[in-house]
């Protein structure tokens, strides 16, 4: 084990994302919509908004369309937590990459059970998605391994550079792919914010009550650990780089809300076609330039 | 072996302005066949003009369509009035196709958001939406109502707009067009909107003339059927009519004749404000309507609709029999329907501008 | 092609006022013409039911002998006819809607009862058909009672006018007796017979006095 943080920084870290984690989300979700409202000229849900919705969920009545779909979407909210958890802790980046990868597994897995035509669709239409991000998501650990020598995430914060610098195509082509994994346009091909689309809602179409807040949830830690993401590739052992790398993901926020409100629907061959094109020739470029350099 | 699946598309479905039931029989993300059901939304409205004054059934015509409503009552208005041969005074005629230009406007803007929102852009949603507020306030300044005017009366207008209220207004569509622009811009040049638009539902002028396809729908395949040709009323007046045509003949066409068309409708209402003679608006009809049977047309927002009125001698009329474009182009409908992606049917429907409340009645 | 077409618009818009107003915290400014349910200026209206008659859905009911003026506001569909039609310009369209019922009601405007303010209430249409068979009640006894006293009037003008007449012909005869009377005053041996004739004349009168008493 290579030196990093002392084990108990790490629990801290983990109580304090298994505990706080859900409020920054839904704070997140809550500004994130408010900003997207004010770019289209409205005034906007309040912050709490998120918090109103999932405590109306859960005062709703059990109307689950079959006994398993509760069970693969708390599975996926467990295996997000744990992935996040992970993270935080420093813990690997590759069990921490994969551990998300099974968590969209689980909700695909939860939206075919429900057996509707529209979930069906949305479900087929999360696995093109994933394709389109798992390699850009894979290719990270690599990208790590070969700055920092470690497939630890804490392995970055005993850096002198940050990640960015050795790996800046790397991180272009992971903001490419953002907006696959926040459900927004161009990229939510399966299920969107509004219920909008062709498919309804996609893979949520049949999900309700307590098993949509259960998914909202899952939105909340996800988004933590995406925007954590972000900001591993400018830590490094300085502590001035904390506070840069938040100023980084809040312009990574509002760029993604930019390009939400820029950009329509696009269909899932120019998913993948784009994803791809853009995680190989940039992430090609990049490891070129490490190995020769 | 490839497995088929049947999706119900409809009636309520978040991008379908009215409800209209589609079995779509998919093969893999492709649609093999369409199997419509309408009927969501009849009402009777064709009965009731037995048990209703003529007089008073201009206020039900009106209500047959939110869209498309000035629309209805003026053709009613003109079968009556044909039927019944009375004179229309001539700044009535003239602030008729003010309104029925300003309903094609809005209800092109309407259709722009509605697109927008189909394929997932809801900013555009929003803002075609937000232009489309001025000319409801233009609506409401002028009439009261923004949706249904209750303006158009047998034998003229119930309101005068005076001469001021007139260039007030097209001020306002001189702003209107202001921000237009970055709209226009975005579904005609942006590369997401034109990865969703381009190719999707493509139809050859001569199918387009094999189905008789109307409005829009089948000038963007390079059919000319914009009845403002032929003149009637105050298009009479203006001093050149091209309707807008295309020949690309696919989505992307078809956006491109509405947007053209909202250009266009703007100028026609400058050139006839300023041509308005003054005079009387309303010439109130005496006595019932006579025997007989008067036929006319008028372009509506999404096509040519036919109005056929057969009075009796009483107060009621015997039949009133409207044939809305939509249900012409319904045709149209299930053919591009045909082969297209599933990802495409939204927007397949919604190209061709569907009012289903105007096809049911 | 493009991309980021607008950009533009919501970059601006981010720093912008909203365009959207929160109604209904923030109260809507209606236009000078907006349509909107009928009020009716009671005082003005001379009941004659023209827009009753005007209504496509029939929504307006006017009741004249009670001076009611009823509405349905859920039936009415604010075409503006009655407005058009009243001939005392006493209909108007308020810039605002009905407020949501829970069950199917009318509005009655009517006279308040000692004072000719006027009284606007909702109510269901059993009342209303209640209210205005009470109202109508009242105002039919009024009717009648209008109805005695000039008929008592009409008769009382008729005697007095008999009466006038029986004193215009009593004085025409008295005249007649007075001029009989003069020239018989000079003879003397006539005194006997004016004073018979004045007798007979005195006779006569009560009798003649008499005669249309009886009659009338």
């Amino acid at each position: 084990m290579e030196a990093g943080v002392a084990s108990w920084v790490s629990w801290v870290c983990v109580i304090a994302y298994l505990v706080l984690g859900p409020f920054v989300g839904m704070l997140i979700s809550g500004i994130d919509r408010k900003v997207t409202a004010r770019m289209q000229g409205r005034v906007g849900p309040p912050i709490l908004q998120p918090w109103y919705d999932v405590k109306k969920l859960f005062s709703k009545d059990k109307s689950a369309v079959n006994n398993v779909i509760d069970l693969y979407v708390a599975t996926a909210l467990g295996m997000a937590v744990v992935a996040g958890a992970l993270f935080f802790a420093g813990g690997n980046l590759l069990i921490v990459i994969f551990l998300m990868s099974l968590s969209s597994v689980f909700v695909v897995v939860s939206a075919y059970s429900a057996r509707s035509p529209y979930s069906d669709a949305g479900a087929q239409r999360e696995n093109l998605t994933v394709m389109a991000y798992e390699p850009i998501m894979l290719l990270l650990p690599v990208a790590m391994y070969l700055i920092t020598g470690s497939f630890n995430v804490d392995s970055t914060i005993v850096q002198d550079l940050p990640l960015i610098v050795g790996a800046p195509l790397f991180f272009l082509a992971y903001l490419f792919v953002m907006p696959a994994k926040l459900r927004k346009s161009p990229f939510d091909l399966s299920t969107s914010h509004h219920a909008h689309q062709e498919l309804v809602k996609g893979l949520t179409t049949d999900m309700s009550g307590h098993t949509l807040a259960i998914m909202e949830i899952m939105d909340w830690y996800e988004v933590v650990l995406i925007y954590g993401i972000v900001g591993m590739f400018l830590v490094t052992s300085a502590w001035w780089s904390w506070i840069l790398a938040i100023v980084v993901m809040v312009v990574c926020f509002l760029l993604e809300a930019l390009v939400d409100n820029t950009f329509a629907r696009v269909k899932w061959k120019v998913t993948l076609a784009t994803s791809w094109v853009v995680t190989l020739v940039f992430c090609a470029l990049n490891m070129a330039f490490l190995y020769f350099l | 072996m490839s497995n088929k699946t049947v999706i119900p598309f409809g009636p309520q479905h978040p991008v379908l302005p009215e409800p209209i039931h589609l079995d779509l029989v998919l093969e893999d993300e492709k649609v093999v066949q369409a199997v419509p059901q309408l009927g969501f939304i009849h009402r009777g409205l064709e009965k009731i003009v037995e048990k209703r004054d003529y007089l008073h059934f201009v206020y039900v015509a009106e209500r047959i369509c939110g869209i498309c409503s000035f629309g209805h009552s003026l053709g009613y208005s003109q079968a009556v009035e044909g039927l019944m041969g009375v004179e229309v005074p001539e700044r009535a005629e003239y602030l008729r196709d003010i309104w029925q230009e300003l309903s094609r406007i809005h209800s092109h803007l309407l259709w722009l958001g509605l697109l927008a929102d189909g394929f997932g852009y809801e900013n555009l949603f929003q803002q075609a939406w937000r232009l489309r507020e001025i000319v409801l306030n233009i609506f409401e300044k002028t009439t009261g109502g923004r949706v249904i005017l209750s303006v158009c009366n047998i034998g003229g207008v119930n309101r005068d707009i005076d001469n001021d209220e007139l260039r007030a207004i097209c001020d306002d569509l001189d702003k209107l067009l202001d921000g237009y622009k970055p709209i226009t811009e975005t579904f005609l040049d942006d590369a997401s909107v034109h990865s969703r638009l381009d190719g999707v539902g493509y139809l050859s002028k001569e199918e387009a003339e094999d189905l008789s396809l109307v409005g829009p729908f089948g000038r963007a395949s390079g059919l000319d059927n914009d009845i403002r040709s032929i003149g009637m009323g105050a298009y009479g007046k203006l001093a050149a009519f091209e309707p807008q045509l295309s020949n690309i003949g696919d989505g992307y066409a078809r956006t491109e004749v509405r947007i053209n068309e909202v250009v266009q409708s703007v100028q026609i209402i400058k050139e006839l404000v300023s041509k308005i003679p003054d005079g009387p608006v309303y010439n109130k009809p005496k006595g019932n309507p006579p025997e007989g049977r008067f036929l006319t047309r008028v372009e509506q927002p999404r096509g040519e609709a036919v109005y056929y009125v057969k009075g009796n001698g009483s107060k009621f009329l015997e039949r009133f029999r409207v044939r809305t474009p939509t249900s012409q182009n319904l045709a149209g409908l299930l053919k591009i329907l045909q082969g297209c992606d599933y990802a495409d049917v939204p927007l397949n429907i919604l190209t061709i501008d569907p009012c289903i409340s105007c096809t049911e009645r | 092609m493009g991309l980021f077409k607008l950009g533009g618009v919501s970059v601006k818009n981010l720093f912008s006022k909203p365009a959207t107003k929160t109604y209904p915290a923030e109260p809507f400014e209606p236009y000078e013409r907006t349509k909107g349910k009928i009020v009716v200026e009671l005082d003005k209206c001379i009941f004659c039911k023209l827009c009753m008659r005007g209504c496509p859905t029939e929504a307006i009911d006017v009741d004249k002998d009670a001076k009611l003026w009823q509405i349905d506001h859920f039936l009415c569909v604010q075409c503006g006819d009655c407005v058009r039609r009243c001939p005392k310009s006493c209909l108007h369209q308020a810039g605002m809607w009905e407020n949501v019922a829970t069950m199917r009601q009318c509005e009655v405007n009517e006279f308040a009862a000692d004072s000719p303010d006027q009284l606007v209430v909702s109510m269901s249409y059993g009342q209303a058909a209640a209210e205005r068979a009470q109202k109508d009640e009242v105002a039919q006894k009024r009717i009648a009672e209008e109805k005695a006293r000039k008929a008592a009037e009409k008769a009382a003008k008729a005697a007095a006018k008999a009466a006038a007449e029986e004193e215009a012909a009593k004085a025409a005869v008295e005249e007649e007796a007075a001029k009989a009377d003069a020239p018989k005053a000079e003879d003397a041996t006539e005194s006997d017979a004016s004073a018979a004739f004045d007798a007979s004349a005195g006779a006569a009168e009560p009798s003649e006095s008499d005669a249309p008493k009886a009659e009338g």
